[in-house]
């Protein structure tokens, strides 16, 4: 099928398609064939991150607490202690998250929304961001030095790197050709993404990624991509072509600077690619989906909308993945719904949290981790985003591409945490969904604290001792992609990411972490 | 049942990011100068001499880009397009708000799929649309072959326009060629439209034509300079009046520039820039709304309508301050002290006046005033004040005046170096005003204590207003979760403010705040350095940039009237001149 990208775009213009959901309308076998290769799906929530509540806490069949082992210490925190070593001669653990399956599901987040895909899941504690982190946009995905304006931090000082989910997308072998769109970004109130990209350009300047927050933007970035017109060559590449000359003209003009210079590298970086995809045969492999009305970006906490949006956006995204349009995705959940102060009330609210950390309840609630209300809050906005997001999405892919496996098994969704608990970057909380195409064995809870480390620190959820640097998280990840260590290393550095200590004070948290192995795939996750 | 804050954010405020001991000046006053003098004794005044900073390549700014495309498709005969074009502009991507928008200069596939869709869009309305051909090029345009002098007039209107400058001997004859007889004319017509739309010029602010001064930069020509006059007030391409002053050479004289100067400021597309400018500076969009569910902000609220259908009280709110502001600088021009000052209030809408304990102002003649010296200025409106729970984050307030108002640098600490419990909110009590919750939380803390009270004693003088902008003599303590009146406090609003760090006099409440900060002037000079910062679409980075700066600052202080400080940044020197960076 081909689509002309105009008529599509004059289509979603008229507010008279707009529609409540996009997901009656992907037909459960919308892809004409299996996928050309993984999708990586990102999901990031803020602030604290209830450590207690996001793992299990599950007693019984030979399963007991950590308080039983670790009396009267930090230790003994009441989730789960697993035993089962998940590679000899190392402190980590696993234990089958089947194991931990309840009405309610896995644990005080992780509810039973996710019980259908536990065997396609892996949980994972011990991840430790190694710069010294605050609030910030881009440190799951390896851009560290991104504490937001409001919150400077350490990491700050550290050189700014691309987000891996962009090193993926601009790799010629994730996408061998200039795909219809490289990355998705999506958000709710707050424009800018978690991502950081040079566009490709190694030595290129590197800007933060804006994400779209209008399901209508989202899917014209997806499905109005530019396909040729119909009936010989594209017309308009000629014009892109000179247009690319007046450009090139420019930037040899003396009387502009380096920087300005650079700035137009990236526009001819853009014009590039836009000059590749008119001059391709793309077609649609699937049926294309109807278009989403507009629905602008919400400044308020209006509960309905929220939800309608990120249903809306979720239905782009499975349709983007199953129809090939893109294979990166990310989504920044600074509104989500959740319970509101009234415990008695059983109606959700609209929370939200800002870009900078200064507005809307949510990151108030997380302030107030000591209060068992706010911990109430705070449990079910993680919980909805648990079910209404991840499980959302995981219901959506997990659809069968016609191979014997399905998009989700093809997908790796990864829900990080801004932080870990309170302010803290240690054992920042991981779930993964899916095995990109069979990288990843899943369906286990993954433990790489050395529980029988010191514990540096605590504070209510707070346990600080050592785990595993989160920079074998992204390797794991840039190589579930299809990359190897030649198409991400830098400066001869193994692995991704800064691994810089500095600022951090090794009387509170640990610095010395076992660097030889920082480049390697997380131990035990692989199949 | 405990009831406590949800919001707070930035309890402890760092101790080594601020300036230690509060009898130090801060580092802007050691520095020293004019408009960034902290009112904390003599400094030493700046060396003006040298060159402005660097003017870097700036794309348009999103709204620029809008409102360009918009304005040409109408001079140019277009407007029927410009329905088919707005939602492709609205899926521009949002410049960040976390400073200007206009210092956001990212470019990305967004953005060139929007620039790209718009030129195809109007290119295919213009191939497909004889009326609209003939609109942009004349009636020659419906021949059969399109002669050369139609396409130069279709390239000194439309492709003039777009430029905003006659097209160099290169760009016409490239888009001459591609009226090559092998492409139809509409199809000529549209090849031309979908490069100028695209091309770098249309795009972005280009300077680069300028003759090279003796010190070094470019003197801008006649047409940058209309460009430059036009995108700084009103946000949008120069109109044909411009460009031909600029054609004409009249805009260089000195007489033709101030009567240019006058034609912008005087047209409503500068209210509607200065407006865009009060907005973002005073970050009035980044309300993330009132939690009106909230059973606690039911009680505060009560018989307010907070949250009924076709009640917004924030927007009203935001309303009021573009009303005064303007009321200030152009219905009744006046001085920035005026708009600190006036207890006029000029809010239309029934809501809020309920809130205020006003009338509502017809809009006509004389408005009413708070008459109760309840609140005077900008500084106290509701949308500088309000917080979106029942309880007011004093906190927040205080960090609002001396980051925002008063430009000094506030840093947040680093949590990773702080002690456990340090940014936990302060324990609710039934018994406590906010302001003593909050002072019991960092007495005694001197990790926190130094930097707090640069800013924190300001927000416990505006205790006054509760958190809806309420003027108030008692606090009353709901509960979180049921709503019930637990407590009717007393209140304290006296504080040793130091809006000059050297000031350690008591402010009684704020009344007495606001006219320090007057006295100061020290909101003055900030409000010089972000209107700077705003128009020039960059940081000052020179002492030139600084001394422009300082006076501003200076006739912001003085009897000089608002719009006649506004309009005043376009007649430094420097205005003039673009400065190239390294190569």
């Amino acid at each position: 099928m081909k689509l002309d990208r105009r008529q599509l775009l004059r289509g979603v213009g008229g507010a008279a398609l707009a529609l409540p959901t996009l997901a009656s309308l992907i037909p459960r076998t919308a892809a004409a064939a299996p996928p050309s290769g993984p999708a990586l799906i990102v999901i990031k929530s803020f602030s604290t991150q209830l450590i207690r509540e996001w793992y299990p806490a599950f007693q019984g069949n030979g399963y007991q607490l950590k308080n039983a082992r670790y009396p009267g210490t930090s230790k003994a925190d009441g989730t789960t202690l697993l035993t089962q070593p998940l590679v000899s001669g190392s402190p980590y653990t696993f234990a089958p998250l089947q194991d931990f399956r309840t009405a309610t599901g896995i644990s005080g987040i992780l509810g039973p929304a996710l019980n259908p895909f536990l065997s396609k899941l892996n949980l994972i504690r011990g991840l430790d961001f190694l710069p010294s982190v605050n609030h910030n946009y881009g440190a799951l995905l390896g851009n560290f030095s991104s504490c937001t304006p409001a919150t400077p931090c350490d990491a700050d000082r550290l050189a700014d790197l691309p987000t891996i989910d962009q090193v993926i997308a601009y790799s010629s072998k994730f996408y061998p050709t200039t795909p219809a769109l490289r990355s998705l970004h999506l958000s709710q109130g707050v424009t800018n993404s978690m991502s950081y990209s040079n566009l490709g350009q190694v030595a290129g300047a590197v800007q933060q990624v804006q994400a779209r927050t209008n399901p209508r933007d989202a899917f014209n970035d997806v499905f109005g991509s530019f396909m040729p017109m119909p009936g010989g060559p594209n017309r308009d590449r000629l014009l892109v072509d000179g247009v690319f000359e007046d450009y090139t003209r420019l930037k040899n003009n003396p009387r502009l600077s380096a920087a300005d210079k650079q700035l137009l590298d990236q526009y001819l970086t853009l014009l590039t690619e836009l000059q590749a995809r008119l001059g391709s045969n793309q077609t649609l492999s699937c049926t294309a989906p109807a278009a989403p009305g507009s629905l602008a970006n919400n400044v308020g906490t209006n509960p309905t909308d929220i939800a309608t949006k990120w249903r809306l956006f979720l239905d782009v995204v499975a349709a983007a993945i199953m129809c090939g349009q893109t294979r990166v995705v990310t989504m920044g959940i600074h509104k989500a719904l959740g319970p509101g102060p009234d415990a008695n009330n059983p109606a959700l609210f609209g929370h939200y949290h800002s870009e900078d950390a200064s507005g809307g309840t949510w990151h108030g609630l997380a302030h107030d981790f000591g209060n068992p209300n706010a911990r109430r809050m705070l449990r079910g906005i993680n919980s909805w985003i648990a079910s209404e997001i991840f499980a959302g999405l995981c219901a959506r892919l997990d659809v069968p591409t016609g191979d014997g496996t399905t998009f989700l098994d093809h997908s790796l969704i990864y829900w990080g945490n801004e932080l870990g608990f309170n302010h803290i970057g240690y054992s920042v909380p991981c779930l993964l969904g899916g095995s990109a195409g069979g990288f990843l064995r899943t369906g286990r809870y993954l433990d790489y604290i050395d529980w029988n480390g010191r514990a540096y620190f605590s504070q209510e959820d707070g346990n600080v001792i050592k785990g595993i640097p989160h920079n074998q998280l992204l390797v794991t990840i840039l190589q579930a992609m299809g990359l190897a260590p030649a198409d991400y290393e830098r400066n001869g550095q193994p692995g991704y990411g800064s691994v810089s200590t500095s600022g951090r004070d090794p009387n509170l948290w640990p610095v010395n972490y076992e660097l030889g192995s920082v480049g390697q795939v997380l131990p035990g996750i692989r199949a | 049942m405990r009831s406590r804050f949800l919001l707070f954010p930035g309890l402890c405020v760092l101790v080594a990011g601020c300036w230690g001991e509060i009898s130090e000046p801060s580092p802007m006053q050691a520095a020293g100068g004019g408009a960034a003098n902290m009112g904390g004794g003599d400094s030493a005044p700046l060396d003006c001499s040298g060159i402005p900073g660097v003017t870097p390549l700036r794309r348009l700014s999103t709204q620029q880009y809008q409102n360009t495309v918009r304005d040409l498709l109408t001079t140019s005969g277009l407007s029927s397009l410009t329905a088919t074009v707005q939602p492709l502009l609205d899926a521009a991507p949002a410049d960040s708000t976390l400073v200007f928008t206009g210092l956001d200069n990212r470019v990305s596939g967004q953005h060139l799929s929007t620039w790209f869709d718009v030129a195809i869009a109007v290119g295919d309305r213009v191939s497909t649309d004889q009326a609209s051909r003939t609109a942009i090029a004349g009636a020659c345009a419906t021949a059969t072959s399109l002669s050369a002098t139609c396409v130069d007039g279709f390239l000194n209107g439309f492709g003039r326009r777009a430029m905003r400058r006659p097209l160099t001997a290169q760009e016409a004859t490239r888009l001459r060629a591609l009226n090559d007889g092998v492409r139809p004319p509409p199809e000529a017509l549209r090849a031309m439209v979908v490069t100028l739309l695209l091309s770098p010029s249309f795009l972005n602010h280009v300077e680069v034509d300028g003759a090279a001064t003796p010190e070094g930069p470019l003197q801008l020509t006649a047409f940058e300079l209309a460009s430059r006059l036009s995108y700084t007030f009103w946000q949008t391409l120069p109109d044909d009046a411009l460009l031909d002053a600029a054609a004409s050479g009249a805009l260089l004289t000195e007489a033709g520039y101030q009567a240019q100067l006058t034609r912008l400021f005087d047209d409503p597309r500068t209210r509607r820039t200065l407006w865009l400018f009060w907005r973002e500076w005073l970050k009035l969009d980044a309300f993330s709304g009132f939690a009106t569910g909230r059973p606690g902000f039911r009680s505060l609220t009560q018989g307010l309508r907070f949250g009924e259908p076709g009640h917004d009280h924030y927007a009203d709110m935001v309303q009021e301050v573009k009303a005064l502001t303007e009321y200030v600088t152009f219905d009744r021009p006046a001085s920035f002290e005026t708009l600190l000052s006036t207890d006029v209030s000029l809010t239309r809408s029934t809501d809020l006046a309920a809130v205020y304990g006003v009338p509502v102002f017809s809009g006509t003649g004389e408005p009413p005033r708070f008459t109760d010296g309840s609140r005077k200025g900008l500084l106290q409106r509701a949308a500088l004040l309000v917080n979106n729970i029942e309880q007011t984050n004093p906190f927040h307030r205080g960090a609002l005046l001396r980051r925002t108002i008063l430009c000094d640098p506030l840093p947040q600490p680093d949590p990773n170096n702080l002690p456990p419990g340090s940014l936990d909110p302060p324990v609710s009590s039934a018994t406590d005003t906010t302001r003593q919750r909050y002072e019991k939380k960092i007495a005694g803390n001197n990790l926190c204590v130094g930097c707090h009270e640069t800013f924190t004693p300001m927000g416990y003088v505006q205790e006054s207003y509760d958190a809806i902008g309420r003027f108030r003599t008692t606090e009353k303590i709901y509960d979180e979760q049921t709503g019930a009146l637990l407590a009717d406090l007393p209140l304290s609003t006296s504080a040793v403010a130091r809006v000059s760090f050297d000031d350690e006099r008591l402010v009684s409440g704020p009344a007495e705040l606001n006219q320090r900060i007057i006295e100061s002037g020290r909101a003055a000079a900030c409000l010089a350095k972000n209107f700077t910062r705003f128009t020039a679409r960059r940081e000052a980075t020179s002492n030139v940039d600084r001394c422009a700066e300082a006076e501003l600052a200076t006739r912001l202080r003085g009897a000089s009237t608002l719009a006649e400080v506004f309009r005043s940044i376009a007649e430094a020197p420097s205005f003039r001149l673009k400065v190239v960076g390294a190569p």
